[in-house]
């Protein structure tokens, strides 16, 4: 029990329904809502997250 | 269906990117299916966090605290490329010197799969991951990944975990 609840206290979530609805609808109005603007490659930017260059 | 490693989604929503055409022309397609795990929802937060400046969202959305604006972008992505969320896994019990301890089952998969597979650790554990998922929530043929590390494994990987590992780019 003790376990149980102290699991739901270290459970963390965001209701971030209305923010995603928003995206949403700029996309159907034709709009790109979301726009990684990276200054490496994909590849390269999470490749560092991981520990390392791409190779 | 397919796993979906991280670089493929952060090379679909970066236009300027070499990978960002077979990316997005991947995600965009309805088959195979796509899933990720708890694993990918973490890193890509983790990803949107540290490039913090190069997360472009629009007026109503950047006036959010900083937390809301990548959770928001990371369930706009999941959802946008149509992704499945596979739930968690499970553990499993090891015996570790006089302690008989459960573990994540990813965990394990991942340690026992490390000396034929000889990857980085969220390298193993995405696979791990995917080839878990597999036998128990959705029957996955493909890992999908931009990964040269894990494409030089593809052969390893196909026969320890009956997983083909793909490009995008070489997909149909």
């Amino acid at each position: 029990m003790l376990k149980s609840k102290l699991s739901e206290e270290l459970s963390e979530d965001e209701d971030v329904h209305e923010l995603v609805e928003i995206l949403f609808k700029l996309k159907k109005n034709g709009k790109n809502p979301l726009v990684l603007k990276l200054k490496k490659t994909a590849v390269e930017t999470v490749a560092e997250g991981r520990g390392r260059w791409p190779t | 269906m397919a796993y979906v490693d991280t670089n493929v989604l952060v090379a679909a929503y970066s236009p300027k990117d070499p990978l960002h055409p077979s990316a997005k022309s991947f995600l965009s397609k309805q088959q195979p299916r796509k899933v990720v795990s708890a694993l990918s929802f973490a890193e890509l937060s983790a990803v949107l966090s540290r490039v913090r400046p190069e997360l472009q969202l629009p007026e109503p959305v950047q006036k959010e605290p900083f937390k809301r604006r990548v959770r928001a972008a990371v369930e706009y992505i999941f959802k946008d490329a149509g992704l499945n969320l596979a739930s968690q896994v499970g553990t499993s019990i090891i015996h570790v010197g006089e302690r008989t301890v459960p573990i994540p089952m990813e965990y394990s998969k991942a340690a026992s799969e490390a000396h034929r597979l000889r990857l980085k650790a969220l390298d193993l554990l995405h696979l791990a991951y995917a080839s878990l998922i597999s036998r128990l929530e959705f029957k996955l043929d493909l890992f999908v990944t931009t990964d040269q590390d894990i494409l030089d494994a593809a052969s390893e990987i196909e026969e320890s975990l009956g997983l083909r590992t793909r490009h995008p780019r070489d997909l149909p």
